[in-house]
């Protein structure tokens, strides 16, 4: 019996080798380092090679591009142990006096050889490599604008942000940026122009123009042109952007009643965003070990969303052997062709499940706060108030008749006069 | 003295009301808000950052947490003239493009404005399957790959975060990948 267990470890020890050695995994971070050019500038760079497989290997540094001969490296070749996931290596660039204007680059390159054979000594199996970029930026003689545009929304309230990112790659700076963005239909009808701030940007400096528009349109597909005026050159671009589309939006996540052992029911309010129905869409959520390995994937049944309406998506999730702690999870919204990611970290304890968003947000706004720190507020300065009305005006009037009251019966009293005081 | 007892009473009620309410108000689970305690005891008015720090590089999802603010503003230009706005109760994880961003809290005031960057990572697997090899870029940046075959160049593929090629019929293999513009 005892034999055919340790067989069993031993089969599974020789597939868990057999599937570790055949995967190669390199990282490289930055993946790229940008500089401004100046003449004869020395610049010595750093950069993180991942072993994120935690195996022994052995790395070659290689430097290509039109930049190489300006470029001396730490280290042309080197090791790494399975307990080394990361290891800094130095390079380091010498400018020439002179460039020609315009984006230079060059790369550094470190790949992972392939296993020795051992019978030949020949290289067998698959190489890995990753590189490093370097952008050396050299300014063009003059004014000279580099833009993208950006279109980010519509929001709730309809307003979209046109965004124009603006880097001065001139030698000169710029004194007056600014943007026209004209609108069109898909049927190319100008249907609104819409103008940016201004600003000035100096030589190798990044700024951004801005405008907001809120707009009224039925839901479609809209192109922008905008119109970049600096100085006195312009520069177009040009991008397409939809109106109302197919987005399942996650509102909240919570899980009530629970313990641990027993099922959990995930209750995930989500709302369509776009102005159509959306039918048979559902959720699936895949739960992860501290191996990053599936231990659960659960799915709920097929919802129907009326036009920006709101719906719980019902998940079970049965914890019976499952541990207190932290799990990575990832959460999925599918219907039709589309699939969209929530990644999620659950906070399982004896009595709660807390799911933790990762790139979400986890609550609404529901400025409740804000109402009870103003309500409290206004009853503090209600006290103050009455406490100031009473100890600085009531009080001594009060007291002041109370005194006047004395006075005149004192009074009264010297004169032998009997005198009626009315309160 | 007599004739002032009525007044003194009220004395007593009003001092005495005032204390009840304001304890009632600062230590009550309504009113311990934290925005409420800050506004009554005059501390910590100013959201306080905790995480990330200030000049914080990462390649990898980042946490932001803070206290006494109750909305997360990040901007990649310091003017926080289009920010990203996240309405938060807790701690927050973000997963961010590469690139230089700064944040701040907003709460009764605004918190001070601290700066991080993403970097980007260019990282690849490769694993041997049984018609040749799966290729996953598995960094934060969308890569050109090249392929090689016994050090010739065969062509290059782009591939999105998380995106799977699978490579077919080929000996010898060698891939590079480099961040895509």
């Amino acid at each position: 019996m005892e034999v055919k267990v340790i067989k069993k470890i031993l089969f599974f020890l020789l597939i868990l080798i057999f599937i570790s050695s055949s995967v190669s995994s390199l990282g490289i971070t930055p993946g790229r380092t940008t500089i401004n050019f100046e003449p004869g500038l020395t610049k010595t760079v750093e950069f993180t090679v991942i072993n994120s497989e935690e195996k022994d290997v052995n790395l070659v540094v290689l430097v290509q591009g039109e930049l190489n001969q300006s470029i001396s490296l730490s280290d042309i070749s080197f090791s790494m142990g399975a307990n080394e996931r990361e290891k800094k290596i130095k390079y380091t660039l010498n400018l020439p006096q002179n460039l020609e204007p315009g984006l230079r680059t060059s790369e550094i390159v470190v790949v992972q050889l392939p296993e020795k054979s051992s019978e030949s000594q020949a290289f067998i199996g698959a190489a890995v490599g990753v590189a490093t970029q370097i952008y050396v930026y050299v300014p063009y003689p003059g004014k000279y604008a580099e833009a993208s545009l950006n279109i980010v929304g519509p929001d709730e309230k309809g307003v979209i942000n046109f965004v124009l990112p603006v880097i001065s790659r001139g030698d000169l700076d710029l004194v007056r940026v600014n943007a026209v963005i004209d609108i069109y239909s898909s049927l190319n009808e100008k249907i609104e122009t819409i103008k940016t701030n201004e600003i000035g940007i100096l030589s190798g400096e990044r700024k951004e123009l801005v405008a907001k528009w809120e707009q009224n349109l039925s839901s479609g597909k809209y192109k922008a042109i905008a119109t970049l005026i600096y100085d006195e050159n312009t520069k177009t671009l040009e991008k397409e952007f939809n109106i109302g589309y197919q987005v399942l939006e996650i509102q909240n996540i919570e899980v009530n009643n629970f313990r641990l052992g027993e099922i959990a029911k995930f209750e995930v309010l989500v709302q369509n965003k776009w102005g159509e129905p959306i039918n048979n869409a559902f959720a699936e959520m895949l739960i992860y070990n501290n191996q990053n390995q599936v231990m659960a994937e659960v799915k709920s049944p097929n919802y129907n969303f009326p036009a920006l309406e709101k719906a719980l998506m019902i998940l079970f999730w049965d914890t019976g052997g499952v541990r207190a702690g932290t799990y990575d999870s990832e959460l999925f919204l599918k219907f039709g062709e589309q699939s969209s990611k929530h990644n999620l970290k659950l906070d399982v304890s004896e009595r709660s499940i807390n799911v933790r968003g990762v790139g979400y947000v986890i609550s609404e706004d529901s400025g409740e706060g804000g109402d009870i720190v103003f309500i409290l507020g206004s009853i503090i300065v209600l006290l103050v108030v009455i406490n100031l009305f009473w100890f600085l005006f009531l009080r001594r009037k009060l007291l002041s008749k109370k005194k006047d009251v004395k006075e005149l019966k004192f009074r009264g009293n010297t004169k032998g006069e009997n005198l009626k005081i009315k309160n | 003295m007599k004739d002032k007892k009525p007044i003194y009473i009220i004395d007593l009620v009003l001092v005495v009301g005032t204390l009840v309410s304001l304890f009632f108000i600062i230590f009550s689970p309504i009113g311990g808000t934290s925005s409420l305690n800050s506004f009554i005891t005059g501390r910590a008015i100013i959201p306080t950052l905790e995480s990330p720090k200030e000049g914080y590089v990462s390649s990898d999802s980042i946490l932001f947490s803070f206290k006494d603010g109750h909305t997360l503003l990040i901007d990649d230009n310091p003017d926080f003239r289009n920010p990203q706005k996240f309405t938060l109760e807790d701690n927050l994880y973000l997963t961010l493009e590469p690139g230089n961003y700064y944040w701040m809290v907003k709460g009764i005031r605004e918190s001070e404005m601290r700066k991080f960057t993403i970097e980007s990572r260019v990282e690849l697997k490769m694993k041997e399957t049984d018609e040749g090899y799966e290729v996953v870029n598995v960094g934060n940046v969308k890569l050109n790959v090249d392929v090689y075959e016994k050090d010739e160049f065969l062509e290059r593929i782009i591939l999105n975060i998380e995106e799977i090629e699978n490579l077919e019929n080929i000996s010898e293999i060698k891939i590079i990948g480099g961040q895509s513009d």
